[in-house]
């Protein structure tokens, strides 16, 4: 029964991001902790996820780690570890990715590099090498993808951006008879102030709808972030809240959806200090 | 005070605009008119005008109120005032005092500043020995293929394809002296026309020539061979290209000259003959005759003989034996008057004319068709006015048919502050009135069958900021195309507008068309007009990078709701490289596009840049890739090329297009290549 009830639970959350259950692009981990991608003022380890160009604005080496449990499920929890490093030549990343449990899961290598193009632009390509596993006789299947994007400083405190992952589709499987689709996502960040920072991304993923995402960052205190937004195709929204300390910061995160429940998620991320400061 | 104004206006953004070879304004008004026409158009009238602005600019300073309306970015409003101010004042010592004249702000001359100058008028009669010796001559020749053999091109024995080759030519030829003095002539060749041979034995299938002066001794304008009639508000005529609703709120009253000259590609919209306009003091007369063979559709009486027109055609093709068989084939004799009294503030004008043709035009049978034109002879006379008061501008036409019907229009344009503009057009139309180049500010392509009240607003609240909104209620007391009974709908549209500094553009849009379409009845055969929803949403953004590139992306939207079934969907997303180098002989533009639609009422139109003179707008659905790349060379001080290659691609699809146009394959490649010579 329990088994059957996780599979019915896995086939609604399929039909909640939209997207065949072997792409990460409804990433429960993405959509919360991506908030700052179109920033200058605010960018972490995380915002590369949504954009590989924001990597170019990373002020410092990092690393972060994020994990979750789709409502509350086993089955459905997710891993993401990301590292960073600040190089005068631009930045390099690597990102791991986990999602799901033993009978169902995919996994992601990435390496990702970023830089700017001048005051006005900015530059990023992400190679993935992603790994399906599906237990009772399947097996495992592999195959790689990019995703390259561009982010524009428009002013100073208004930033838009437009990344393309798969432009070409991924075929994949045995008989190469499954593919990943390609996903163009625009957003634009608009910092109100060093404080306050509303984000709006729009998603389109091959044969599924469009998805919106809208989202705001707001730091009260210096070591308080509250984060919030809402995803207008699945009616769902999310909030969380960071603690700050020195270079460290702390995030707990919960995503509402009406019918399915409550995702929790947990993020630490750590922002290496530079030599002689 | 007067250099205070001029010392702050200096600091004018043109930025995003002036980087772009029309305004940007203009490009989403054509984007609007064809969405909501469905029809294409060859009709590059309009950007020729502001082409030939740009190289030559208006001088402000001497332009009377018919002159300003060719600019087609004014308003009435604002060419009144500019018009009094000039009077009041005396001529302007500056481009920048323009903010001082009433309602025009700084959004109108960002717009207008390259189309216009200020300088000293020359005498007269050095004006008439320019006009012969300093204009431009220019020569145009453009050739475009799609790549793909169609199947229309594959001979076989039915000999139903088409009978020429797929090449489109076009030749110009046009000399010009400012807006004083042109002449020119066209030929155009569509592609799977016949070239020197079959229909087309004198060479191009079209051919158009024309002489047009304007300020002739007591003729305002002297137009012979090919030209444009328009009058009034549109309700009777209206042969150039006018927009309807769009962004632009103000844009809703019809603008023009009566006479202007004609050399488009486009093979119905224009008269050919003669027309005469004769200013004595505040009067002006215009008279005009034109004799013109058109393409129809014709019915057989019993004894197999031709006994009327069913349908004229307006698409100029005359690629098939049975397209090449309705060529020429009606005579249209047209001719009127249009005697109107000018001054400052008021303008009344009172026009008629007439139209005849060698065949009368057939009974129809669908209970639509009803009151559409009978026999041979066709009248419509109107009375148009519009008058200024303050910031106030009222303006609209009363006009009847031949069968005793009556159509009016009453618009109404206020700047109720610097920052906020309204504007207001009523008309009513009634079912059986006809026009046979009607073009009015209606929702139907034609002024018939309609009731309507719109109302804009443009707001610009902050520097930066600009709001733009309008609703538009309608009603058709009779059937249409498509729809078994009366009807109505709506349209609601606002559209906000961020430049935040010169370099940036965005502007964000939504709007909520409803109107009756026919619908198969549940468990019936039996279709009823049904209430149809198409909510469209856009995100567009121009970037100024740097003096070189240039950026521009946009996102949209489109849900189409029937009211049973899922409703549709479309999205269309595209991103634009623009690489040109000041002071350099080469540019580029490159766009990179992706669309998905449900179905083809999803479809998503998106303006795509092509070469001088030309637009692209497709109509993108089904799911797919779409790209172009555009290159322009200035070979030397004269002569300029550009090519042009676009494709588009649909992964699932294996034979695109239909009949005669149906390519085999997933691609669909364009080739444009035109050179332009100017001495």
């Amino acid at each position: 029964m329990k088994t059957k009830l996780t599979g019915f639970v896995a086939l609604l959350c399929c039909c909640w991001q939209n997207t065949p259950a072997q792409t990460n692009t409804g990433s429960f981990i993405k959509d919360c902790t991506t908030t700052a991608a179109y920033s200058i003022h605010q960018p972490d380890i995380f915002s590369l996820l949504a954009n590989p160009a924001a990597l170019a604005q990373l002020p410092g080496s990092s690393a972060g780690i994020a994990g979750g449990r789709k409502f509350m499920l086993n089955s459905l929890a997710e891993y993401q570890l990301v590292a960073g490093m600040k190089t005068s030549t631009g930045n390099f990343a690597t990102a791991l990715y986990y999602a799901g449990g033993p009978a169902y899961n995919e996994s992601q290598i990435a390496l990702s590099y970023g830089r700017s193009l001048g005051t006005k632009a900015d530059i990023g390509l992400t190679l993935q090498y992603n790994s399906v596993h599906v237990a009772d006789g399947y097996g495992n299947a592999s195959y790689l993808s990019a995703e390259a994007g561009c982010i524009f400083h428009l002013t100073s405190v208004l930033n838009t951006g437009i990344s393309m992952s798969r432009p070409a589709g991924s075929k994949w499987g045995k008989d190469k008879s499954e593919s990943t689709p390609s996903v163009y996502t625009v957003g634009i960040g608009y910092e109100v102030s060093r404080q306050f920072l509303i984000t709006v991304s729009v998603q389109k993923e091959e044969k599924q709808p469009v998805r919106v995402n809208a989202s705001l960052q707001y730091k009260p205190v210096p070591v308080l972030q509250i984060r919030a937004g809402i995803n207008a195709l699945t009616h769902s929204g999310w909030a969380g809240a960071g603690w700050s300390r020195g270079s460290m910061q702390f995030y707990v995160y919960s995503i509402f959806h009406p019918q399915l429940g409550i995702t929790p998620l947990m993020a630490l991320s750590f922002q290496f200090k530079k030599k002689g400061k | 005070m007067k250099q205070v104004i001029i010392g702050v206006v200096c600091m004018i953004q043109t930025g995003v605009i002036c980087a772009q070879e029309i305004p940007a304004e203009t490009e989403q008004q054509i984007e609007s008119l064809l969405s909501q026409s469905e029809n294409g158009t060859e009709d590059d009238q309009i950007i020729q005008g502001l082409e030939k602005y740009k190289r030559s600019p208006l001088n402000i300073n001497i332009a009377d109120a018919s002159a300003l309306r060719t600019l087609q970015v004014i308003t009435d409003l604002q060419i009144d005032n500019l018009i009094a101010y000039r009077h009041l004042l005396g001529m302007l010592t500056s481009i920048y005092e323009l903010q001082a004249v009433p309602s025009w702000d700084l959004y109108t001359i960002q717009r207008i500043r390259p189309f216009i100058s200020v300088s000293i008028s020359l005498p007269i009669r050095q004006e008439m020995e320019s006009r012969f010796r300093k204009g431009e001559h220019m020569v145009l020749f453009k050739i475009s293929q799609v790549l793909e053999k169609a199947s229309g091109y594959r001979k076989d024995s039915t000999n139903a394809g088409y009978l020429g080759s797929p090449q489109q030519v076009v030749f110009r030829y046009r000399y010009q002296y400012k807006d004083l003095l042109q002449w020119g002539i066209t030929g155009d060749k569509d592609a799977g026309e016949s070239f020197l041979k079959g229909a087309q034995r004198m060479g191009f299938d079209f051919y158009s020539a024309h002489l047009f002066i304007r300020k002739a001794g007591p003729f305002s304008a002297i137009a012979l061979g090919d030209y444009t009639v328009s009058l009034g508000q549109g309700l009777i005529q209206w042969q150039g290209m006018a927009f309807k609703k769009s962004a632009e709120i103000t844009a809703i009253k019809r603008q023009s000259s009566v006479l202007r000259p004609y050399n488009s590609t486009g093979e119905f919209y224009f008269s050919r003959g003669a027309g005469f306009s004769l200013q004595a003091g505040k009067y002006e007369c215009t008279t005009f005759f034109s004799f013109r063979k058109l393409n129809a559709n014709r019915t057989l009486d019993s004894t197999e003989n031709y006994s009327g027109i069913s349908s004229l055609l307006s698409s100029g093709y005359n690629r098939t034996f049975r397209e090449a068989a309705d060529r020429h084939t009606v005579s249209q004799t047209m001719y009127g008057l249009a005697i109107s009294r000018n001054t400052s503030r008021l303008k009344i004008g009172l026009n008629g004319i007439m139209y005849q043709y060698s065949l009368p035009f057939s009974e129809k049978e669908e209970p639509y068709q009803l009151y559409t034109i009978r026999g041979k002879k066709w009248f419509n006379a109107s009375m148009d006015y519009s008058y200024t008061f303050r910031n106030i501008h009222l303006f609209g036409e009363l006009a009847a048919a031949m069968n005793r019907s009556v159509a009016m229009v009453n618009g109404l344009l206020i700047s109720v502050d610097p920052k906020a503009d309204i504007a207001i057009l009523h008309r009513r139309i009634g079912e059986k009135y006809q026009a046979v180049y009607g073009n009015a500010f209606t929702e139907n392509t034609n002024p018939n069958n309609e009731n309507g009240l719109f109302a804009g607003i443009s707001l610009r609240p902050a520097a930066g900021w600009k709001l733009d909104a309008y609703t538009d209620l309608f009603r058709f007391p009779w059937l249409k195309y498509r729809v078994n009974g009366p009807s109505g709908g709506a349209d609601y549209f606002v559209q906000v507008t961020r430049t935040p500094n010169k370099q940036v553009e965005l502007y964000t849009r939504f709007s909520v068309q409803i109107k009756e379409r026919n619908e198969m009845m549940m468990g019936t055969s039996l279709a009823a007009p049904e209430k149809i929803r198409v909510y469209n949403w856009l995100m567009h953004m121009n970037y100024q990078v740097n003096q070189a590139l240039g950026i521009r992306t946009r996102v949209e939207t489109k849900r189409f709701q029937k009211k049973y079934g899922e409703p549709e969907h479309g999205f269309l997303a595209f991103f634009d490289l623009r690489y040109k180098p000041l002071m350099t002989w080469y540019s580029a533009v490159i766009r990179l596009q992706y669309f998905e639609t449900e179905s083809y009422d999803a479809r998503i139109y998106a303006y795509e840049n092509d070469v001088l003179y030309s637009y692209s707008i497709p109509a993108n659905s089904g799911r797919g890739y779409r790209y172009y790349v555009l290159l322009n060379a200035d070979l030397n001080r004269s002569l300029s090329c550009w090519l042009r290659f676009s494709q588009s691609i649909f992964p699932e699809q294996h034979i695109l297009g239909t009949q005669l146009d149906a390519i085999k394959g997933s691609n669909k490649s364009e080739i444009n290549l035109q050179f332009l010579l100017k001495i």
